[in-house]
């Protein structure tokens, strides 16, 4: 059961991780929290069921589409709405975000209601067991993609010109436009990177989720707690956070209640801020 | 200076707010005439409040209640309005309720103080009822709620009207059933799981089932709440798997029973499922699940196939109407709002009057069945006690066959058999 248990926990971790990771890339180098996030997330999904339709293409295939695709989408956000708030106090960029969220999910059950879609495909029910353990192929997929996409994000950050300049205007944006860098350019590209992966957590969810508005609610608050947890604006952190999350919340799940796995998960929260307030990872107290 | 002035038309502008609401208030209670048997007086167009979550987690079923209010209005009108008014036509009033209990609160205030209507239909949903029928008692207009929480109806309420069963028969049917199966088709099951969501709906249904299935002689392996709104139910499952049970009893909306199903089948496990309504009977489980939804069982507090609708015309062409319009099946959401609005149209008629409390009272009194629409409840007739709720009514066994969910129990009402051999 425990070992059941942490399977499964370290499943939804990784999709938990792959929403984080893109809100603390966000955060971390322009200082915006994200408060449409999941709402993106449900984008990624509607996406990749209107493709579905219209093309006829498989989920896993239409992961080349979609991303990209979701990745000019957050370019264009930036450039068309966070933009103007950049460098604005806190309270512009929190009310733009949210705006952009509740806008988003009634834009959503305005055009196409606020029915369920289910996105046909065989691989919903598909497991596979072994020594009377079971994980469900869609979420071993989803682990492994959302692995390997921050895996790839590690190297641009680390190991690449674009990568050193969001590091540098991260942490400091004068000095940074002093060496040349165009902080709003890398901000865009930033912040499309940072919705790209939320669209793939989205479409990797799509097997096992209905595709509806609100979808991207429920993996909004607990992104929020990883990204904190952490350390806000640290890659790495995000990730471990989230499947440390995950496992914690699975493991209540079946240790205190089903109604008490997110009571665990805050209880963790709060000893580790208490502990570490910046965080697991965090660096920056700004 | 200046900060005195500013402070005292702070307060004078609270009392003029004030002055004026109270005006409001009392300008609607004198409002509607009592009993205007006069037809120059009588209004040329009733407003029926509907309130539903139109958004949010409940928005797929909410629909479904609005799509058979909105055709149960315009059948009254289209057969001539309310002819003891004048002819007067019914208009519907929209209000969203969301899916959050305390928005709703707000939501209906604001339609009730801004609009004179005559009822409320609605809501399908336990919590969201709960929180909204004392502001309807208080403006005193009659409500008709298809929600099915026991404790509607345990208020005092006079202006409340529940034509449905009450959650806490839902377990005693699916139990039954469960023994009708075992002797039936000698199968012999005795371990249950008994899995529900954690809100108003779940508790209702599920408090009292563990009695109810221990009294049956039944072992019950697992009795589990859950989160609506979990994104995972490996958890939920695995306990299901550990606990080695032979039946499920599930409590879900439509998310939770997709992850719940799909989740056993991932796992390897396949109990009989006897659902517990809601999700298991809407039709995004049969989109979702396409053909492997046949055989699917569920308990139901109203089926559009039921004998008493089915052998009734005026009944059944009602559900056919709503097929064609809407393109699925009347689903249990839509058909109990549908009845409730013909009811009220009924009332109106034959009081001749749009006065609220003179509805509420013809409601209260009478006992509807036949071919007038409050035959639409299982058996065939309805007659709310002094509570307010139905008496006679009773869950139904349905099962999904052809894509559509038939009536397969108890036998009064069933017009379909109970296929087994469908197993997924």
């Amino acid at each position: 059961m425990m070992v059941q248990s942490i399977i499964n926990g370290l499943m939804i971790g990784g999709i938990y991780a792959l929403v984080a990771v893109g809100l603390t890339l966000i955060f971390g180098v322009m200082g915006i929290v994200n408060f449409a996030q999941g709402e993106l997330l449900m984008v990624g999904m509607f996406l990749t069921y209107l493709l579905n339709q219209w093309l006829g293409l498989g989920i896993y295939p239409l992961f080349f589409v979609v991303t990209p695709l979701c990745f000019l989408i957050g370019y264009g956000i930036f450039r068309g709405l966070i933009n103007r708030v950049i460098g604005k106090p806190d309270i512009y960029q929190i009310l733009l975000t949210l705006g952009l969220s509740i806008f988003l999910i009634n834009g959503a059950i305005m055009i196409w209601g606020p029915d369920y879609h289910s996105i046909p495909n065989t691989i919903k029910q598909a497991a596979w067991n072994f020594g009377g353990f079971s994980i469900p192929v869609a979420r071993v997929i989803a682990f492994c993609v959302a692995a390997a996409m921050v895996w790839a994000l590690n190297i641009v950050i680390n190991k690449t010109e674009m990568g050193r300049a969001m590091r540098a205007t991260a942490e400091s944006r004068e000095i940074a436009t002093l060496l040349g860098i165009n902080p709003r350019r890398t901000f865009a590209i930033a912040f499309a990177i940072g919705i790209a992966l939320a669209g793939a957590a989205g479409l990797l969810m799509s097997p096992l989720f209905y595709v509806y508005p609100h979808v991207g609610q429920l993996f909004s608050n607990t992104a929020f707690v990883v990204v904190v947890l952490g350390g806000m604006g640290d890659v790495y952190g995000a990730m471990i956070g989230g499947l440390l999350i995950g496992i914690v919340e699975a493991l209540s799940s079946v240790y205190l209640a089903m109604d008490l796995a997110q009571l665990g998960v805050f209880v963790i929260f709060i000893l580790v801020l208490f502990l570490r307030p910046n965080g697991l990872f965090g660096r920056r107290t700004a | 200076m200046t900060q005195k002035r500013a402070f005292a038309a702070f307060v004078a502008s609270i009392l003029a707010v004030a002055l004026v609401a109270g005006c409001g208030g009392a300008k609607k209670e004198a409002a509607p005439a009592a009993g205007s048997s006069d037809k120059a007086d009588a209004p040329k167009e009733i407003k029926i409040a509907f309130f539903n979550p139109l958004s949010g987690s409940n928005a797929d079923a909410g629909k479904q209640d609005l799509d058979g209010v909105k055709l149960a209005i315009e059948d009254v009108n289209n057969a001539g309005g309310i002819k003891a008014l004048g002819g007067a036509k019914l208009s519907l009033v929209v209000t969203d309720t969301t899916s959050d209990p305390k928005d709703a609160v707000s939501v209906v205030e604001r339609t009730l103080s801004t609009e004179k209507v005559v009822a409320g239909i609605g809501p399908g949903f336990s919590n969201i009822t709960l929180s909204i029928i004392p502001l309807l008692e208080k403006n005193r207009i009659p409500i008709l709620v298809n929600a099915i929480s026991d404790d509607i109806t345990k208020q005092g309420y006079k202006y409340v009207f529940q034509g449905t069963p009450k959650g806490s028969m839902f377990g005693q049917t699916q139990v039954e059933f469960l023994g009708y199966l075992n002797k039936e088709f000698n199968l012999g099951l005795k371990n249950v799981a008994i899995v529900y969501e954690n809100s108003a709906y779940g508790e209702s249904t599920s408090k009292g089932s563990m009695d109810i299935a221990k009294n049956a002689g039944l072992n019950v392996v697992l009795y589990q709440s859950y989160p609506a709104g979990f994104t995972d139910a490996s958890s939920l499952v695995t306990a299901i798997k550990n606990a080695k049970a032979d039946v499920l009893f599930p409590v879900s909306y439509t998310n939770d029973a997709k992850l719940i199903i799909n989740t056993m089948k991932q796992f390897n496990i396949s109990p009989l499922v006897i659902g517990g309504g809601a999700g298991f009977l809407w039709p995004t489980i049969g989109k979702e699940m396409g053909d492997a939804v046949n055989g699917l069982i569920s308990v139901g507090s109203w089926n559009w196939d039921s004998k008493n609708i089915s052998s009734v015309p005026e009944l059944a062409a009602a559900t056919k109407r709503f097929e064609d319009k809407y393109g699925y099946f009347m689903t249990e959401h839509a058909g109990p709002e549908y009845a409730y609005v013909r009811m009220v149209a009924e009332a109106m008629e034959k009081t001749a009057s749009a006065d609220p409390t003179k509805i509420r009272d013809y409601l209260a009194a009478t006992e509807f069945g036949g071919t007038t629409f409050g035959g639409f409840f299982q058996p065939g007739k309805a007659k709310f006690d002094d509570k307010g709720w139905n008496a006679s009514v009773h869950p139904v066994m349905i099962q999904w066959q052809g894509g559509k969910p038939r009536t397969i129990y108890p036998a009064a009402d069933a017009t379909a058999k109970v296929e087994l051999s469908i197993k997924k």
